[in-house]
């Protein structure tokens, strides 16, 4: 389910967008698509009613967006839908509690101020509301670590298109200041996870050195600005009941709580209580590189074809003890190359390596917890390295088609009443695919 | 209900074949983004009576999101159609503790219209016209906040709805689910409204009003109304519950009657009744020859109204505690905003704002009667609760209870009388807009996500205390 490429569709229809929206008047764009596919291994624990094995994925939707250039400095644009999705059959014993059901969606809602001339020159771009927000386009499924993902713990999800294959976007607010080939945007983001609300403050920087070749950084200080600090940095005085329902009992049997970390001597009798906080530092490093420019960008291939990118960051810049001790352990990595077709169509395929030896589970930190979940994966060090292979066109001007095949972050909730926040890829065997087509207008 | 949607089907239908192809349509659309907090909630109700699953209001955030289309068309000379449909961020509200962490954010979807009109005269000032289907009624034009009695909340119990930018002050979302009489002569307006009830159970009751309007001077507007609420039941027994036997209500039917003690006499509550509204507007710029200034400023306008205009037994004893009177005044803003109005409401009922009492079971028409249809002056989970011989109320447990605006503080049972409400507004560049208010007004915080809706949210205003507040922000735009 998945596609970065699927919703990037969206971004094309925003994209075309700006370029022929008339003074005054709504322009108004539209996509509508279907997903299928189907997970061929999946690891379970055993008798783990969220077994995914040969579980059929599928959603739909669409959405309807518009436009509107105000005047020579404001734009606005909103878009809405709604998509049909379900819950994951699940083992036989779950598959008989399965429905769909229809979610309505916002894709964006955002006033957009520019300074004049920006669209030639550059200059000062200011974002309010919702919008989509994604500084790395090149980044079909991996990567994209600085703005999604917890920081404790350092779960990694997918990137550009969220699990519906809706375009992620960002409420909040947005500067960008562009100049010549350096941009800097500096966002002000409201948490949409739990605990809500809390805000955070990134800067991402790219600089475009040539034509061959794109860098950029950034750091992401992720609920710097807490909504609630107790639910955010929980206490001393915190009690498992003080989290939410699926904070979990802690990483492991010795340190039986989601709250804090209790150090304990030889003997096992406690000497310190640790306290941390979901809030925390990403640094994120990323390039670009299209070695056609060196080669004249031959008129045979597509503008992004040969393209080698890649991208890196640090989870949570600050150690603690026993579960975050290793920086070496939370930074992943990601490169992508986009093959040559010869403009036959898009392919490309991504690898990550991320040497996290805990748990993939977020749901206990959507429930207050800053420590890692209790794991039943198979094994340590089994999941460390992620692939995908996308291909897509686009055909007859309008019509989207694209081909996912992967062993990635794939969260799918749980079965009914089983909700978990582990990934549904936990092996090296493990893999799925999924086909989607839309057209877009 | 059916067969009123399949006659506004087949009119619809008609008035297209007979206008042909190419049916000339208006695109409009609007998106905004809200952020707002609490400032101060005083009331905290305890539902679990421990400090874990209190609902605590104190510095919660507010946020919210939302986009809508409306597609106006024109179906022939007389006709004129327009549907819409947007949605909206909801989420519960937070509290503190565990109860933050069952919060569901989710889009709403809502229609913004979905009508057919036949006017005569010009579409948009029609010397007459009728409407059916779903439409937005706001027959008070200055509120921004406080007001609109007529065609806003229940009668038996006399609850007063509204909050930020509640759909009844913004004129392109729908409140109203029926038909609309318009006629205007002169200087004279006035209107019937014929309305099923969707929202507040028990749902399709059917409801008749009329406003009329005069404006005098160019300066001088002034209306009266009355809505004949749930004149039509969809079903008398659910809107006299008293009259259902013990067995058919599953409980007793002691909470839907009072009994005189002196006399005997029984009252069989309704939820049906009867409101009256009278409203102004005074417009002070050509009174005294003031150009300067913006559209609206130095108006100053009021609206009161009866909720209820039969008393009943003792709940409903006195008349004057039904009178909720409101006054609004544009301070000018010397063009440099739209509007600074503030706001100003009282209203005597001794009871608290609270829905609680309307039945709610997570089950649709006809409606579960679970709790107390007609309120009490306890929430109706605090039931548990009595007076002991100090005048405190208490529970078996000899845990004690406050609950200001309600017999659970009896002393302070005015607190919550005095409303009021700030906002301020300015357009840019025709079509980009902005919006604070700080109030303390009648926003009732979605519910905490406990399974059903009950008064520790949802149902309950949030503010208790002329001391509390609240403030909201908008950006948004629209064209």
């Amino acid at each position: 389910m998945l596609f970065k490429n699927t919703i990037a569709i969206a971004a094309l229809v925003s994209a075309s967008t700006f370029a022929a929206t008339d003074t005054q008047k709504p322009s108004v764009h539209g996509a509508a698509w279907m997903q299928f596919g189907r997970i061929e291994n999946s690891y379970a624990t055993p008798g783990s009613a969220n077994n995914y094995d040969e579980n059929w994925l599928g959603n739909y939707g669409g959405l309807v967006g518009t436009t509107f250039q105000v005047d020579e400095n404001w734009e606005a644009g909103l878009g809405l839908g709604s998509i049909l999705v379900h819950l994951p059959r699940g083992s036989i014993s779950s598959a008989d509690i399965w429905y769909p059901f229809w979610v309505g969606f916002a894709s964006e809602a955002r006033l957009t101020y520019s300074q004049t001339s920006y669209a030639d020159k550059g200059g000062l771009q200011l974002n309010l509301g919702i919008f989509p927000y994604n500084y790395n386009s090149d980044s079909k499924n991996l990567g994209l670590y600085l703005l999604k993902g917890n920081v404790y713990p350092g779960t990694l999800v997918p990137g550009y298109a969220d699990l519906f294959g809706v375009v992620q976007s960002r409420a909040g607010a947005m500067g960008r200041y562009k100049i010549g080939g350096l941009t800097n945007d500096l966002l002000f983001v409201v948490e949409e996870d739990k605990p809500l609300y809390d805000i955070s403050i990134a800067d991402v920087v790219t600089w475009r050195v040539h034509s061959s070749f794109e860098f950029g950084f950034g750091v992401n200080f992720y609920r710097a600005i807490a909504a609630d600090p107790d639910a955010t940095s929980p206490g001393t005085d915190c009690r498992k009941e003080k989290l939410g329902p699926y904070s979990g009992s802690g990483p492991t049997p010795e340190q039986d709580n989601p709250c804090f970390i209790v150090e304990k001597d030889a003997l096992g009798n406690p000497t310190d209580t640790l306290t941390g906080s979901l809030a925390g530092t990403k640094l994120m490093a990323r390039f670009r590189l299209d070695p056609k420019v060196w080669f004249g960008s031959p008129e045979s291939m597509g503008g992004d074809e040969l393209v080698f990118y890649g991208e890196t960051a640090v989870i949570g810049v600050k150690d603690y003890p026993i579960f975050y001790t290793d920086i070496q352990r939370r930074i992943p990595v990601m490169m992508g190359l986009n093959l040559p077709t010869w403009k036959l169509f898009n392919l490309s395929v991504e690898g990550e390596f991320y040497a996290s030896k805990n748990s993939s589970d977020n749901l206990p930190a959507q429930n207050g917890s800053w420590l890692p979940g209790g794991t039943t994966d198979p094994g340590t060090g089994r999941d460390d390295w992620k692939w995908s292979v996308n291909a897509s066109r686009v055909v007859l001007g309008n019509i989207f088609l694209g081909l996912q095949v992967a062993n990635d972050h794939l969260r799918l909730g749980g079965t009914h009443n089983n909700a978990t926040g582990q990934e549904a890829m936990r092996t090296p065997q493990d893999w799925y695919w999924a086909f989607k087509t839309a057209f877009f207008f | 209900m059916s067969r009123f949607f399949l006659i506004a089907s087949a009119l619809c239908l008609s008035a297209v074949l007979s206008h042909g192809e190419g049916i000339p349509y208006e695109v409009h659309g609007q998106a905004w983004s809200d952020f707002g907090r609490i400032g101060k909630a005083s009331d905290f109700l305890l539902p679990g009576g421990t400090s874990d699953v209190l609902l605590d209001l104190n510095g919660n955030p507010i946020l919210s999101m939302g986009a809508q289309f409306t597609v106006k068309a024109s179906l022939g000379e007389n006709w004129e159609g327009a549907f819409g449909f947007g949605a909206h961020k909801i989420s519960h509200a937070l509290g503190h503790g565990q109860k933050s962490f069952l919060t569901i954010s989710m889009f709403q979807n809502f229609l913004t219209e979905s009508r057919l009109t036949w006017f005569s005269g010009e579409k948009e000032n029609p010397n007459f016209s009728i409407t059916a289907g779903s439409f937005p009624y706001k027959y008070h034009a200055n509120v921004q906040n406080l007001g609109l009695y007529l065609f806003r909340g229940p009668v038996y119990p006399g609850a007063l709805m509204g909050g930020f930018q509640d759909f009844a002050v913004d004129s392109t979302k729908s409140t109203q689910l029926g038909a609309k009489f318009h006629h205007a002569m002169g200087n004279f307006s006035h209107d019937i409204i014929l309305n099923s009830e969707r929202e507040l159970p028990p749902t399709f009751d059917w409801s008749l009003g009329y406003v009329a309007k005069y404006k005098a001077f160019d300066a001088l507007e002034f209306g009266a109304g009355a809505n004949f609420y749930r004149l039509f039941a969809y079903d008398k027994k659910l809107q006299t519950p008293g009259k259902l036997t013990n067995e058919e209500l599953q409980f007793e039917k002691a909470r839907y009657i009072e009994v005189d003690s002196a006399t005997g006499d029984t009252v069989f509550f309704t939820h049906k009744g009867i409101k009256t509204m009278a409203m102004f507007s005074l417009d002070f710029k050509p009174l005294f020859g003031i150009e300067s200034l913006s559209r609206d400023d130095l108006k100053l306008y009021g609206e009161a109204a009866i909720i209820g205009v039969q008393n009943y037994g003792k709940t409903y004893g006195d008349i004057a505690d039904r009178i909720p009177v409101m006054l609004g005044f544009n301070l000018p803003t010397f063009k440099w905003l739209d509007h600074i109005a503030l706001e100003v409401e009282y209203y005597g009922s001794p009871y608290r704002n609270d829905l609680v009492r309307l039945g709610n079971n997570n089950t649709v028409a006809p409606w579960t009667l679970q709790k107390h249809p007609i309120p009490s002056p306890k929430p109706a989970e605090n039931a548990d609760y009595k007076i002991d011989a100090n005048g405190n109320w208490k529970n078996a447990q000899g845990d004690t209870i406050k609950v200001n605006g309600t017999g659970l503080a009896r002393e302070n049972v005015s607190v919550d009388n005095l409303k009021w409400s700030l906002y301020l507004d300015k357009t840019i560049s025709n079509h980009i807009h902005f919006i604070a208010q700080v109030a303390n007004d009648h926003y009732r915080p979605r519910p905490i996500a406990t399974g059903l809706i009950d008064a520790t949210g949802g149902t309950a205003e949030a503010f208790s205390e002329a001391s509390n507040w609240y403030f909201m922000l908008r950006a948004g735009y629209f064209f």
